[in-house]
């Protein structure tokens, strides 16, 4: 657990999308973070263990 | 694999590190954190550590390192009807073990790229998010 103490945000638009996204995946969901003072469309980070960009951009994903 | 840890501590251990968590209502907790994990990875075992995070801005990366919370002792609960939303539950109790702030330093997250997913898969959201980040000559 702790060899690998890199860890990926992704910003999205709601807290359920954290979890949804590291089913999907096979991630590791570290925490789920809400900006209370985010003015933008993706107020919530979800951080993950490990490198986990998404596939679609060619790179492998945490497993 | 579909794994909930509850990372908990013992009361003179919260008392230790003068941490007072509490639930929404108010009521004491011992509940430190908790990982939902969906990899094939290996449970906490013991002798590992918890990450402390520092937030930054809005759509910026956070930073974290060890917490002072060492995981002392494991208990799994795997599930046995095959209808559980979790095949294992693993409570992870910790003990206050502050490292050296000189050995352990932040590391920063990386960011991923905002794609379609960020927006729960609301493909006229992304695109309306898209036209908003093109600059204008």
């Amino acid at each position: 657990m702790n060899s690998d103490r890199q860890t990926t945000d992704h910003w999205v638009v709601n807290e359920e999308c954290c979890h949804a996204i590291a089913k999907k995946y096979g991630w590791p969901l570290e925490r789920v973070y809400r900006d209370r003072e985010a003015k933008g469309l993706l107020p919530v980070r979800c951080t993950y263990s490990g490198n986990c960009p998404f596939p679609s951009y060619g790179e492998k994903t945490n497993g | 694999m579909a794994r909930l840890v509850i990372f908990k501590a013992a009361w003179p251990e919260l008392r230790k590190a003068d941490l007072q968590p509490t639930f929404p209502g108010g009521g004491s907790s011992d509940i430190l954190s908790q990982r939902l994990d969906y990899s094939d990875g290996a449970p906490p075992r013991v002798g590992d550590r918890t990450l402390e995070f520092k937030d930054a801005g809005h759509l910026e990366p956070s930073s974290s390192r060890l917490s002072p919370w060492r995981v002392a002792r494991v208990e799994e609960y795997v599930g046995n009807t095959g209808l559980e939303s979790m095949d294992e539950v693993v409570v992870a109790h910790c003990e206050y073990s502050p490292l050296p702030e000189e050995e352990n330093p932040w590391t920063q997250s990386t960011m991923g790229q905002i794609t379609v997913e960020n927006f729960g898969g609301d493909t006229e959201a992304f695109t309306h998010w898209r036209e908003s980040q093109r600059v204008t000559a």
